[in-house]
């Protein structure tokens, strides 16, 4: 009994790591990002960030002030409401200004407010707000946004601005998530002077804040997209973030192969140095591959949540083609030659292009069949009875090859680039002695097969 | 006994793998012929022979003896002439000389003194043609169908009046040209 658990211990313990090994998400020996996955812990907070400065626009009495006290940056002074921290003076005098500046955020949030809270008490006549700016212009008048009055801890506050109330309210603002902190400005103006002669008292800022959820990061939601650009040799991937879970993807690439699970030897991965920002699509090019082959690929990309993957889909490349075209006209009129004499096509406007119209480089071929009408010719390297020569150049008629036979193909040009083009010019040598005087009729042949 | 470790089994089994092989190596290479078949494309050409050939036969006319003023004609008896085209298509001209024998006889477009007159006829004597002068070509047919062949008919018109009585001899020329 006693062997018998300490084999089913050993059994437990040789599972669980490697359950732990598996899930660990190292090292990644398939080339495929799937595998093994890593496991990402779902996380949210609510989170403060304080401002890291204050400036002073009008010099005099405006100042802040800690008065000594430390923010408690475990909380947020709205969700602890009973303790003031950071208690200061903003005192107000005159046409004073001056503002609460952020530094940037590591933090993202799934929302976001600008906080501010206020002491007001023993005001006789004045006149203050409180703007906030977003795009690092000063949050005076001119430029800002009033606050609202978010909460009334004691007393009675303003809605915002002015009055002689006396109060504790909380003033806020809902920003954007994902605010850009170092462009976030809070600040208090004042229009009018403050009670008289008192300098020291007339508002009492308790705490100036900024406030949201963490935003949990998930991984990227992905797709993979169909493939375009599709040649023989060459593709391009598409993917397309569509939930960057909370944070930009940081890696977005494509896994793809031969193998139809972008699994085993046969699997490589590439991957796109360019992410978009936020959602957006993305996509990869991929050089040297196979014809005719089906690639299966699909699209991931990584941020701190972990790697989400589209769909695996497949393209498959083209086949070789070897194509040729006549692109003139197609026709030669030799017209009336008399027995034993040659005519060709140089010069006088039957000379004829071919063009490579397939996918790849080419190899071009020329044949000539017997002359057909009446009583034939037969095609034949030197002329006889009812035997005629056929000749075709490659060079304006510098040089000449000979069509042998009507079944045997002569190489005219060994490469032709996929978009290339050949001239083509012919030369015929009437027979000796011919059975007839009808018109013949003869078909060239340009093959393209190849290299 | 197991089978599975006979030689027997092993020799036959390499067997299989060769002939699998082979079967495989034979469809990738057909499967490889049909993905890069080839792509023709054709120029059509046309050419038409000439050539310039033609014969007579039998090539010999005997006008006989004919009276002063007198026409006789080759039209109903032997000596038409039958003319091959012995080439391409072409056109059929026709000329004569003077006469000559003695003192000879010149080809005039009507009689006269030691003059004849000398008329062809493609239509079996139904009409005739006059040679106007020994450089000058008459044109029987301007569509002598190659290797085709046509008869030529003569109508000779004797002098008036005569110098001397002796055979006379003529050549008439037959001329394939270019239509």
């Amino acid at each position: 009994m006693l062997g018998y658990s300490k084999k089913f211990l050993q059994f437990i313990l040789i599972y669980t790591l490697a359950a732990i090994w598996i899930f660990s998400g190292w090292p990644p020996i398939w080339h495929n990002p799937a595998f093994p996955p890593r496991v990402e812990l779902a996380h949210a907070a609510i989170l403060c960030e304080r401002p890291s400065s204050f400036t002073d626009h009008t010099g005099g009495n405006t100042t802040w002030d800690a008065n000594g006290q430390s923010y408690d940056t475990s909380t947020c002074p709205g969700h602890d409401s009973t303790t003031q921290e950071g208690y200061s003076e903003y005192n107000i005098n005159g046409d004073d200004f001056g503002h609460w500046n952020w530094s940037a955020s590591s933090n993202t949030y799934s929302d976001l407010s600008a906080k501010i809270r206020i002491t007001t008490s023993g005001y006789s006549v004045n006149t203050w707000s409180i703007y906030y700016t977003v795009n690092g212009n000063e949050p005076d008048s001119a430029n800002g946004t009033l606050l609202d009055r978010e909460t009334t801890e004691s007393g009675t506050c303003p809605a915002i601005s002015s009055g002689s109330t006396n109060g504790t309210c909380v003033y806020s603002v809902s920003l954007s998530a994902g605010q850009d902190f170092t462009s976030l400005k809070i600040g208090v103006v004042s229009a009018k002077g403050a009670k008289g002669g008192d300098a020291g008292a007339d508002i009492q800022i308790f705490d100036v804040w900024t406030e949201g959820t963490e935003q949990s990061v998930s991984a990227p939601s992905v797709t993979t997209s169909a493939a375009s650009s599709i040649t023989n040799s060459s593709a391009t991937l598409n993917g397309d973030v569509t939930n960057n879970g909370g944070e930009d993807a940081s890696t977005c690439g494509f896994a793809w192969g031969t193998n139809s699970a972008l699994s085993g030897g046969d699997t490589a991965t590439t991957t796109d140095s360019t992410c978009p920002s936020g959602t957006g699509v993305f996509s990869k090019g991929l050089t040297g591959l196979s014809d005719n082959t089906t690639y299966y690929f699909r699209a991931y990309g990584t941020n701190s949540g972990g790697t989400g993957y589209g769909n695996i889909t497949n393209f498959t490349t083209d086949a070789l083609t070897y194509s040729v075209t006549i692109t003139s006209s197609g026709t030669v009129e030799y017209g009336f030659v008399e027995l034993s004499t040659a005519s060709s096509t140089v010069g006088n406007g039957y000379t004829q292009m071919a063009e490579n119209d397939g996918n790849t480089t080419e190899m071009l071929n020329v044949k000539s069949s017997d002359a057909t009408g009446g009583i034939p010719w037969t095609l034949a390297s030197s002329i006889g009875n009812d035997t005629y020569k056929h000749e075709f150049s490659t060079t304006t008629g510098a040089t000449w090859d000979i069509m042998p036979d009507d079944t045997t193909y002569v190489v005219a040009d060994s490469s032709v680039a996929q978009g290339g083009t050949v001239d083509f010019d012919f030369r015929l040598t009437t027979p000796s002695s011919s059975s007839d005087y009808t018109q013949k009729s003869i078909t060239i042949t340009i093959q393209a097969v190849a290299p | 006994m197991n089978i599975f470790k006979t030689n027997y089994f092993k020799e036959r089994n390499y067997e299989i793998i060769l002939l699998c092989g082979g079967i495989a190596l034979v469809s990738a290479l057909l499967w490889g012929h049909t993905l890069r078949a080839a792509s023709t494309d054709t120029i059509a050409a046309t050419v038409t022979a000439t050539n310039l050939a033609v014969s007579v036969s039998d090539g010999s006319i005997a006008f006989g003896s004919v009276a002063l003023n007198t026409s006789t004609t080759t039209a109903g008896n032997s000596d038409t002439q039958t003319v091959s085209n012995d080439g391409s298509d072409a056109t059929l001209n026709v000329k004569s000389s003077d006469a000559t024998g003695g003192t000879s006889w010149t080809l005039g477009t009507s009689p006269g003194s030691d003059t004849f007159q000398l008329e062809v006829s493609t239509t079996t004597g139904a009409s005739y043609m006059t040679f106007q002068g020994t450089d000058t070509y008459l044109t029987a047919s301007t569509t002598f169908t190659s290797l085709s062949t046509g008869d030529l008919d003569f109508r000779f018109t004797t002098p008036t009046d005569s110098s001397d009585f002796v055979q006379k001899s003529l050549t008439i020329t037959v001329q394939v040209t270019s239509q």
